[in-house]
């Protein structure tokens, strides 16, 4: 099976971003350029993010979506059918944002890892009132991967004697 | 001549009478909204064919009987009314209602306790015949 790319170290969206960065020199990025580029940008890191949590059983689809269309004051959802072991991600889209490209490409991420961590949890009962324990939970496991995302699976830390 | 015109106007009614539509508003917890609207506790309403009527939606009920994971018996408050979801609606609505998350925008803050939601289904004097359900 191959393993998908790092996100991190994309040549895509490394020179994606250079060339954004080139351009904005010259010419305020369009708002369709960072629609676009957000598209393409979560659609790659979706693969790599579900490998890395062993979720490759799982069809998920992922799709930028309007700050109308989601709850008020979140970035991004997630809905899950475990019996189909199907899943739809909802990232905020880039209207949402005003951070510049590379700020708001990361966050996205992180919306990702979130809301696969999620998933990850889907099997166990949660309690209306374990809710905001398993948020913050949630939030700092996501950090956590997020601080390991550029570490190779095959390559673990050396264990200390 | 008028009987083929007659059948196919009834028909057509027929038709448009069990024609599903799409009700957005605000997912409620059926059984405190009732309670709210009666000032009873629901253990002790009469299940009469009346009970099902949509209701005008009041401010109060909005407040205190946000739908959460814990609800059985749905309840939706759209265009100014208060419908209840039929038993496959109650499914379906405890179902979408735990299998889904989201992403705070501030981790600190309490999330907001709203659930919007898009039925589909047909209206019968108040209670909707879910075909699907979807939570924002």
């Amino acid at each position: 099976m191959t393993v998908p790319h790092l996100p991190r170290l994309s040549l895509l969206f490394s020179a994606l971003l250079l060339l954004a960065g080139a351009c904005g020199a010259h010419a305020e990025q369009t708002a369709e350029d960072r629609q676009s580029l957000a598209n393409r940008y979560v659609h790659e890191v979706l693969p790599y993010w579900q490998h890395r949590l062993a979720l490759d059983d799982w069809d998920i689809h992922i799709l930028l979506s309007r700050p109308e269309d989601l709850r008020p004051g979140t970035l991004g959802n997630i809905h899950w059918d475990r019996d189909k072991k199907a899943a739809t991600i909802r990232v905020m889209d880039s209207t949402g944002y005003h951070a510049d490209l590379a700020a708001m490409l990361k966050d996205m991420q992180v919306t990702v890892v979130h809301e696969l961590v999620h998933l990850e949890l889907a099997s166990l009962p949660v309690a209306e009132a374990d809710r905001s324990n398993q948020e913050f939970a949630i939030d700092h496991l996501t950090d956590a991967l997020l601080a390991s995302g550029s570490r190779s699976v095959a390559d673990p830390p050396a264990l200390s004697r | 001549m008028k009987i083929t015109l007659s059948a196919i106007a009834l028909m057509a009614a027929l038709s448009m009478a069990s024609y599903a539509a799409d009700f957005t508003g605000q997912l409620m917890d059926a059984t405190c909204a009732e309670q709210s609207h009666t000032g009873t506790p629901s253990a002790a309403t009469p299940a009469s064919p009346s009970a099902g009527s949509a209701t005008t939606s009041s401010t109060t009920s909005s407040k205190a009987c946000n739908a959460t994971t814990a609800t059985t018996a749905f309840a939706l408050e759209a265009n100014g009314k208060t419908y209840k979801l039929d038993s496959a609606g109650n499914t379906k609505a405890a179902a979408a209602i735990k299998s889904r998350a989201d992403r705070s925008a501030d981790p600190t803050k309490a999330m907001s306790a709203i659930y919007t939601a898009k039925v589909t289904g047909t209206d019968s004097s108040g209670t909707i015949s879910v075909e699907s359900i979807d939570i924002q």
